[in-house]
C-alpha cells in the first residue's frame, strides 16, 4: 500500500468510517513497515498497542469444564479435616482414660502418694529391709534372755 | 438445536476466555479482578448451559454478561454516585495500575484509553483491539450504530491527540 492511500484510509479511520477490512489493511501496513515518516509515529504507536493488547491471555489453572475442581478440592479438604479431627478426638479420649488407669496410687510415703509402680516397689523393699535389719538387731539383744533362764536355774538350785 | 455438553461448551464458551479477560481487564484495570470475573462467568455459564443454546451469538452474550459483572463489581466498591465517570474514577483510584510497561509510549496510550469516557473506551476496545463488527458491538453494548461511530471517532482522535501532546512537548 502506498503512503497516499494510507493517508486517505487513516483520515477515514479517525472519522470512524473505515470498514473492518480497511482497518486490517492499516494494521498490516504498520506491522510490516518499520521505517516510517515522522508524522505517522503516533498512529503507528496506537496500532502497535492494539496488537500487543490482543496478545494478552488468561491462564486459567483452576477452571476445568464439567467439574469445578476448586469446589471439589475444598470438599476434599473438609473431609480430610473432619477425619483428622475425629482421629484426634479418639486419640485424646484413649490417652485420657489410659492416664487415669495409670494414676493408681501404689503407696503413700510420709503422706506423699507414689504413682510409679517401680518406685513403690523400691520403697517397699527398702522399708522391708529396714524392718528386717532392725529385727536382726532386736534378736541380738534377745540372746541375753537366755541368761535369765540360766539365772533362774541357778536360783532354783539354791532353793 | 445442539445440546450443550462439555465439548460444545469448550468450543463455544471456553475458547473466548481470553477475549472476556481482556474486556474485563479494560473495564477494571486490574488483572486479578479480571481473572475472577472470567472465572465467575464461566462457572455461571456452565451451570446454565442448558439455556445457552437459545442465544444466537453466545460470544456477544458472554461479553455483555462480563461487562455486567464488572460493573456490579465496581458498584460493590461502595461508590454512591452512579454516574459512569464517577464509577470509573473510583475504580481507578481503588485499583492501582498493575502494568509495568517497558515502553513509555505504550503506557501512555494505555492511560489515555483508560481516561476515556466508558462508552468510548469500550467501543474502542471492541473495535480496535478485538476487531468486532459494528453489529456485534451493538449487541454487546446496546448502543446503536450511529452512536457507536461517533464514540469510536472521538476515542481515536482523543488518544491520538494525547500522544501528539507528549511527542510535541516532551511531557
Amino acid at each position: 500500500m502506498e503512503f497516499e492511500n494510507l493517508e486517505i484510509l487513516l483520515e477515514k479511520y479517525f472519522e470512524g468510517n473505515t470498514t473492518l477490512n480497511e482497518e486490517l489493511e492499516i494494521k498490516d501496513f504498520f506491522k510490516n513497515n518499520t521505517e516510517l515518516p515522522e508524522n505517522l509515529i503516533e498512529t503507528k504507536a496506537m496500532f502497535e498497542f492494539f496488537r500487543n493488547e490482543k496478545e494478552q491471555q488468561l491462564d486459567l489453572k483452576v477452571f476445568s469444564i464439567g467439574k469445578n475442581r476448586k469446589v471439589k478440592m475444598r470438599k476434599l479438604y473438609y473431609q480430610v479435616f473432619a477425619i483428622a479431627a475425629s482421629i484426634l478426638i479418639l486419640i485424646s479420649i484413649f490417652t485420657y482414660t489410659d492416664n487415669s488407669e495409670e494414676q493408681i496410687v501404689y503407696a503413700y510415703i510420709n503422706g506423699k502418694p507414689i504413682m510409679n509402680e517401680q518406685v513403690a516397689k523400691m520403697e517397699a523393699k527398702r522399708a522391708l529391709l529396714l524392718v528386717s535389719s532392725n529385727f536382726n538387731n532386736g534378736t541380738e539383744n534377745l540372746k541375753h534372755l537366755s541368761s535369765f533362764s540360766e539365772a533362774e536355774s541357778l536360783v532354783e538350785g539354791i532353793n | 438445536m445442539h445440546r450443550m455438553n462439555a465439548k460444545r461448551f469448550e468450543k463455544d464458551v471456553y475458547v473466548i476466555k481470553d477475549k472476556l479477560y481482556r474486556f474485563a481487564n479494560r473495564i477494571l484495570n486490574n488483572s486479578a479482578e479480571a481473572e475472577d470475573v472470567v472465572h465467575e462467568l464461566l462457572t455461571k455459564f456452565w451451570e446454565n448451559r442448558k439455556n445457552l443454546t437459545k442465544y444466537k451469538n453466545i460470544e456477544a452474550y458472554a461479553m455483555q454478561a462480563t461487562k455486567n459483572i464488572c460493573f456490579d463489581k465496581i458498584r460493590h466498591l461502595k461508590v454512591v454516585d452512579s454516574s459512569h465517570a464517577e464509577i470509573r474514577q473510583a475504580g481507578n483510584s481503588l485499583y492501582s495500575d498493575d502494568y509495568s510497561e517497558k515502553n513509555e509510549m505504550q503506557s501512555l496510550i494505555r492511560k489515555s484509553i483508560d481516561k476515556l469516557p466508558e462508552k468510548q473506551k469500550l467501543v474502542m476496545h471492541l473495535r480496535d483491539i478485538e476487531g468486532y463488527s459494528f453489529e456485534e458491538i451493538e449487541e454487546v453494548l446496546k448502543i446503536d450504530i450511529v452512536a457507536l461511530r461517533v464514540n469510536l471517532s472521538r476515542a481515536r482522535k482523543k488518544v491520538r491527540s494525547e500522544i501528539l501532546k507528549t511527542v510535541n512537548y516532551g511531557i
